[in-house]
């Protein structure tokens, strides 16, 4: 099998970064109400100008403290807080699209990373496939309706082909998801993806991409990924 | 010299409940999804068959019809008869496609399920709450097409072999059926594939209904060889896919 070089700690990072985006702000905001602010407290006041100085001096000192005690609070609570309180996708009409096709796409990817022996990637694919399965609910295709068909010795730049249909992909999505929850879910994956797409460019000896990707649409994205899956317990036409 | 059966022996051996096991059991009554309507007559000439849209023999049953065998296109009407103890464990025995069909002549000029994003096609598909009429709608609604159910004349037919007539004659430019439904009509139709990565998962499931007066033993009996070695052969050279033998 071919080795494909697959630094782990920048998946790990980058998935982090991705996910704790709005945790980590969220948690400068809570950190920032803890202390007081600028201009505020008894010190304003006319007369006390003197005071003034000593004042804001042990104001600060001690804001500082809490400050600092309730940013690191923030830092271990709030991102994770952050995340348990993202609204649970409801996609509406035409939004089940793109989370199929991405469903897939991530399971194809999934057996990539598997095959390819980096198991961090491999795991980090399956938590996107099962967030795409809860979105998806009732209408998430069962594990046995798709198989997964690639060559037994997959390449980087197989890697790189599957990551690129996926990037493409959710930004396709991301302007026709009328859903907000469900949007916000793929930009998140998007966000993960891209830095396995620069990941995978590096093994394959790509250069990494520069821009925006370009989007691409629902029936060339859905025909390359055709090309990827079976379905053996189905008829053939 | 062998001594033949009277009649008279026969009707004494009937009343004992003896020697007579051809004539004891009537075949049973099966009320299956239109898209079996070639398939199991194949299989099994003997039984009385009810072929319709699965939501109405559902319907049916639930009011007490004489079904002994149910086959559904889609496990949610036999599970909604088995979660109200109307029938058996439903079991899964075949799988199916969708694909879209046209008049051989395609004279609408659909090359593809995109050619459908254009206005003006007459485009026949099941009424919501059928079978096919569900998986056309989550069909549609995978491939970013549910706006040609506004932009084309749609008409709803009430079962998979309404919309496959109304497109062999030519009342209609296109329309949404299963593989095996496409195959029946090759002279006068043309299939065009459905992209695989959006397929609904088309399962069929069968139960033996329970009611009083129900053929139970010729509906297990039944239901043994759908599933069983011969069932798959038949179904499987009417184009139905075949889930793993369990």
């Amino acid at each position: 099998m071919p080795h494909v070089s697959v630094p782990r700690q920048c998946i790990g990072s980058g998935a982090e970064t991705a996910a704790r985006g709005e945790g980590a702000a969220r948690g400068d905001g809570a950190a920032r109400r803890e202390g007081p602010a600028p201009g505020d407290g008894p010190a304003r006041g006319e007369g006390a100008a003197r005071g003034e100085g000593a004042a804001r001096a042990v104001l600060t000192r001690s804001a500082l403290l809490r400050g600092g005690a309730a940013a690191a609070l923030g830092a271990a609570i709030v991102p994770g807080a952050a995340r348990a309180a993202l609204p649970a996708p409801q996609p509406q009409g035409d939004d089940a699209g793109f989370l199929q096709l991405a469903l897939l796409a991530e399971r194809v990817s999934a057996t990539y990373y598997g095959q390819a022996g980096d198991k961090a990637a491999a795991k980090r694919k399956a938590q996107h496939v099962a967030k795409l399965t809860a979105a998806l609910a009732a209408d998430a295709p069962a594990e046995d309706d798709f198989a997964v068909k690639l060559p037994k010795q997959v390449t980087p730049q197989l890697g790189v082909r599957i990551e690129t249909l996926l990037v493409r992909a959710y930004t396709a999505a991301l302007a026709s998801t009328a859903d907000g929850s469900t949007r916000l879910l793929l930009a998140r994956l998007l966000a993960v993806d891209s830095q396995l797409l620069t990941i995978a460019r590096a093994a394959a000896k790509l250069p990494p991409v520069t821009g925006l990707p370009i989007p691409i649409d629902l029936e060339q994205a859905g025909e390359e990924l055709d090309a990827l899956l079976s379905a053996p317990n189905y008829p053939t036409t | 010299m062998r001594a033949r059966p009277t009649l008279l022996s026969i009707l004494a051996a009937a009343a004992l409940g003896v020697g007579v096991p051809a004539v004891a059991q009537a075949a049973p009554t099966v009320y299956a999804a239109a898209s079996l309507n070639n398939a199991f007559p194949a299989l099994d000439g003997a039984p009385k068959y009810n072929f319709a849209g699965s939501n109405t023999l559902q319907t049916q049953i639930e009011r007490g019809a004489p079904a002994d065998v149910f086959a559904s296109a889609s496990p949610t009407e036999a599970q909604a008869l088995f979660n109200k103890g109307l029938c058996s464990r439903p079991v899964t025995f075949a799988t199916n496609i969708l694909v879209l069909v046209v008049p051989k002549d395609n004279p609408a000029g659909v090359k593809s399920v995109y050619s459908l994003r254009g206005s003006g096609k007459r485009l026949a598909v099941g009424t919501a709450g059928v079978p096919i009429g569900n998986y056309t709608r989550l069909l549609l609604r995978r491939l970013h097409l549910t706006s040609v159910l506004s932009t084309n004349t749609v008409s709803q037919e009430k079962d998979v072999t309404s919309v496959l007539t109304k497109v062999a004659l030519g009342s209609a430019d296109a329309g949404f059926v299963y593989h095996t439904d496409a195959l029946s009509t090759r002279g006068r139709t043309r299939e065009i594939r459905v992209p695989k990565w959006a397929q609904p998962a088309v399962r069929y499931q069968i139960c033996a209904v329970k009611r009083p007066g129900a053929n139970t033993a010729e509906a297990e009996a039944y239901i043994k060889k759908v599933v069983g070695g011969a069932g798959r052969t038949i179904l499987k050279r009417y184009g139905f896919g075949l889930p793993p033998r369990g």
